[in-house]
């Protein structure tokens, strides 16, 4: 594109899991949740970029790294557990074809696992040694991304707000460890859940984050009337931007009812043989005695009753391609309408989490890149763009106090904190009062080596306690013992520590034990809360 | 697998886990504070959870006689634009509780409001006292706020400068200063970054290669490009052959670190690179850059050392002649005999290597 564009899309991908390490046990439920999104989603988005990038198709989108999920990454006991993981989904792809050699399309499309097993494999194991931050890294140094981060465990910060010590220890935590790896501090961050109130961007200015992003509401109903509403961003009175999520456009994409991924050609989700399968067949490859999805699925959405006929995925492709050229042609025409009544170039801002693509919608990452391609070469009215991009373009923008607001049910906080959760947060804060004291009584000037530890592993356990994944899960139901088992493990953890570091009994057998088994962040500091 | 089987971390999972457990008896916990702490659930709905020690509250009991008997009690205030010290709320509700911890949910009397909570005690007569006091939070509206200002901020680099501008209906105004400011607002539809290194440093441009760099450089000026000329000097003496390599090297890092700068401030809608030694500095604009690539090979070095056995340097240079033609988006040479070995020695696909004779060097040719 020669001349400026009329306005702007930009794709925000939101990466996150809560921490579900687990060495303690040779092979966990939980981490399934890890390899899965590996292999259905940040591959998948690896390999796309790097086809963009080899073809140097013109491409720019924020990608947002959880560090909870960064730390997982980095982890060389997941890197090991998810290789062996794959080497298993490989043998099964084998006994697939064997057992389907009858079958013609089956055998097809288990021949097609196998190859997307195999090339998932080699980008893994070859390509980036295990090591899945290192391509991430280089599409943010040659530009077609902008990594950003997220606070340490995706705590959603207004309900930590009564304690601005744990608000700043997550956003701080967070900020240093994406540092650690990257090697660049973050520009802007992903505020969890599109969770704000009004004061956190005074600890976001004070740490040179950038922008953010809210729901639209939380633009819309802002101090002040936002003249253009979610299309360009608002500056809090400390300057950071907020960028509020254009709904028209997410929705299309993010809902499985009314959006591309409830469209009767793409995969059924809820079909895997896993599920399907003999037990005695498939429990080589599960999870001890559970039945669990394999990632084979030989299903499309077909309609809404139990019937499912077989999966087309060259079918499935077109019908992305078909949906891209649906999306962008209303985002241009949406693009060409607001550029017409601004006084400055509109933006839309499109954030999903990254999973979307990939894990729940499998055809995602494909659609991703069509539309990309097509954003580059079927039209010229739009850019992408990434927000640090677009605020150096356009530096001039209204001010105002964003609304409190998340981007859940109803747009509040109600996903959070209900009757089923609110025994969470007395926990919470009891801890977060706790780690201030003991910060501060045994964590001042020369200490001990292994008092150093304890705090700083208590700083993990607090800081693990607070993910907002966990009243999520047990508001919807899902994991929910798994979730409930996960607070009261952190917060047993912390309390044992602190008592530990009260008595000056710290025994050096059960410190180390908590450090391996909750082994995030190791650089984490105490310090935070004095 | 064994049960004796260690984690990557030196201590088996079975202790692991006996340690896990035994630690895990530590729940519930006993509360170490007196506190009350108040969020907003949406703009109607706020909650509270507490904690209080059965020895404060005995306490303040035993501190004053009227209380003895006076129920536990969660006070709200409304707190609006002023500072509260414990007498100046607009206005507040109590609600009776029973527990010495515990949540509470509440509907909030007006929206867009400040409020604060207290835990205390409240006897018959109205006579209060307070054990712990709660954070203040803002209750948001639920609709747009019909308050219209527009006021803004100009915001420049990583919150470098920022001030304010009056009217956010000027945007475009400071948006063309800023970018007048910063060189970008120049009408360059193909903005092209050219490399050639090893010019000779006493006569710079004025050599056959310079001027036809500078040819090349004035006639796409006529067809609405220009040319950003990246040059540096390099000693191709060929007495020391790694010493020479080295320092083509650092020179194409320092070359690309000049040519990311101007980058940054007007992005380059391609680079062009001549020959070997400038190879590099396109590799690593197109790497880290994203930038297409274009490379002018004048001559190959197969044909520079003319059918002589190639070793040493002179095969060093082949591998980087071929990594750049690899890379390249358009391979531009000056004769088919150059183009062939480009093909066939190179194994570059013919449809990229186009003959472009040296002849703008000369200007009569070109009028």
């Amino acid at each position: 594109m020669t001349t400026m564009p009329k306005g702007y899309l930009a794709f925000v991908l939101h990466a996150h899991l809560p921490y579900v390490r687990h060495p303690e046990y040779d092979e966990f439920l939980e981490e399934r949740w890890f390899f899965e999104a590996i292999t259905e989603t940040y591959i998948p988005i690896i390999q796309m970029l790097n086809r963009l990038v080899q073809e140097q198709v013109s491409c720019k989108m924020t990608v947002s790294i959880s560090p909870s999920l960064l730390a997982m990454m980095e982890d060389p006991l997941l890197q090991e557990r998810y290789k062996a993981h794959l080497e298993k989904s490989l043998t099964l792809t084998e006994r697939e074809l064997e057992r389907n050699q009858h079958d013609p399309h089956f055998r097809y499309l288990a021949d097609y696992y196998r190859q997307y097993f195999s090339e998932t494999y080699d980008v893994f194991v070859n390509q980036c040694q295990g090591k899945l931050s290192a391509p991430f890294k280089m599409f943010h140094e040659c530009g077609a991304i902008e990594l950003i981060t997220c606070t340490a465990t995706h705590g959603l910060l207004p309900l930590l707000s009564p304690q601005p010590k744990a608000v700043e220890a997550q956003i701080v935590t967070g900020l240093d460890y994406f540092e650690s790896v990257f090697g660049f501090r973050s520009k802007g961050i992903w505020l969890p859940e599109c969770g704000y109130y009004a004061g956190v961007e005074d600890i976001l200015w004070k740490e040179g984050v950038r922008f953010f992003f809210i729901e639209s509401h939380g633009v819309e109903h802002a101090s002040t009337m936002p003249f253009y509403s979610v299309y360009t961003p608002l500056y809090t009175p400390a300057g950071v931007a907020a960028f509020g999520r254009d709904q028209g456009s997410t929705k299309q994409v993010w809902s499985a009812q009314e959006g591309f991924p409830g469209h009767p050609d793409y995969r059924e989700f809820y079909r895997d043989i896993g599920q399907d399968l003999e037990f005695d067949y498939i429990k080589p490859f599960i999870c001890g005695d559970i039945r669990v999805d394999t990632g084979i699925k030989y299903h499309r959405i077909t309609g809404p009753t139990g019937w499912k006929e077989p999966y087309h995925p060259e079918v499935a492709r077109e019908r992305a391609a078909q949906h891209a050229d649906e999306f962008l042609t209303h985002r241009v025409g949406h693009v060409e309408h607001l550029a017409s009544v601004m006084e400055t170039a509109p933006v839309i801002v499109a954030p999903f989490d990254a999973e979307l693509f990939g894990h729940w919608w499998f055809e995602g990452p494909q659609w991703l890149e069509y539309v990309v391609r097509k954003t580059a070469f079927d039209q010229d009215t739009l850019e992408l763009t990434t927000l640090s991009d677009y605020l150096e373009r356009h530096p001039v923008h209204q001010t105002g106090t964003p609304c409190s607001s998340t981007w859940g049910y109803k747009g509040y906080f109600e996903g959070w904190l209900n009757g089923k959760t609110d025994w969470i947060y007395p926990q919470l804060h009891e801890c977060a009062h706790r780690m201030e004291a003991l910060a501060t009584n045994y964590g001042k000037g020369r200490i001990k080596e292994v008092t150093k530890r304890a705090l700083n592993q208590c700083m993990r356990e607090l800081l693990l306690a607070q993910s907002s994944d966990w009243p999520f899960i047990i508001n919807n139901d899902t994991s929910t013992q798994y979730a409930i088992r996960k607070v009261k493990d952190h917060v047993s953890r912390f309390h044992y520590l602190a008592n530990a570091i009260e008595s000056g009994q710290i025994d050096d057998e059960y410190l180390t034990t908590l450090e391996q088994i909750d082994n995030i962040f190791p650089d984490v500091t105490y310090r935070l809360f004095q | 697998m064994s049960k004796k089987k260690q984690a990557k971390t030196g201590i088996a999972q079975d202790r692991m886990r006996e340690i896990s457990w035994e630690v895990g008896q530590f729940y519930p916990i006993n509360y170490t504070a007196d506190y009350i702490a108040l969020s907003m659930i949406n703009p109607q709905q706020g909650h509270v959870h507490w904690n209080l020690r059965q020895d404060s509250l005995t306490a303040l009991k035993a501190e004053n006689d009227q209380l003895a008997f006076a129920p536990l009690v969660v006070r709200i205030y409304d707190v609006s634009d002023v500072i509260f010290d414990g007498f100046n709320a607009h206005s507040f509700f109590d609600a009776e509780v029973h527990n010495l911890s515990g949540n509470y949910y509440f509907q909030v009397p007006q929206l867009g409001r400040s409020y604060h909570a207290e835990i205390g005690l409240r006897a018959d007569d109205g006579i209060y006292a307070y054990l712990a006091r709660s954070n203040t939070m803002f209750f948001e509206r639920d609709r747009p706020s019909g308050d219209y200002d527009t006021s803004a901020l100009f915001v420049e680099g990583t919150l470098g400068q920022s001030f304010q501008v009056e009217n956010m209906f000027d945007a475009s105004v400071y948006e063309h200063i800023n970018r007048a400011l910063a060189g970008l607002d120049r009408h360059n539809p193909l903005p092209v970054a050219m490399v050639c290194l090893g010019l000779d440093p006493q006569v710079g441009l004025d050599t056959p290669l310079g001027h036809f760099i500078q040819n090349v450089a004035t006639r796409l000026e006529k067809f609405g490009g220009h040319v950003e000329l990246f040059h540096a000097d390099v000693d191709f003496s060929p007495a020391e052959h790694e010493t020479m390599i080295k320092r083509v090297d650092a020179t194409s890092k320092t070359v690309f670190e000049k040519l990311r700068v101007v980058h940054k401030k007007k992005p380059f809608h391609l680079v062009h690179c001549h020959d070997w030694y400038s190879s590099r500095v396109g590799l690593l604009a197109a790497r880290k850059l994203n930038l297409p690539l274009v490379v002018s090979l004048h001559s190959t070095e197969y044909e520079r050392v003319q059918g002589y056995h190639i070793e040493g340097l002179s095969a060093l240079i082949c591998e980087w002649e071929q990594e750049a033609v690899r890379s390249a988006q358009l391979v531009m040479v000056p004769r088919e005999s150059t183009r062939d070995q480009v093909i066939k020695l190179y194994k570059v696909s013919s449809e990229r290597v186009v003959v472009i004779p040296d002849v703008l060097s000369d200007e009569s040719h070109t009028r």
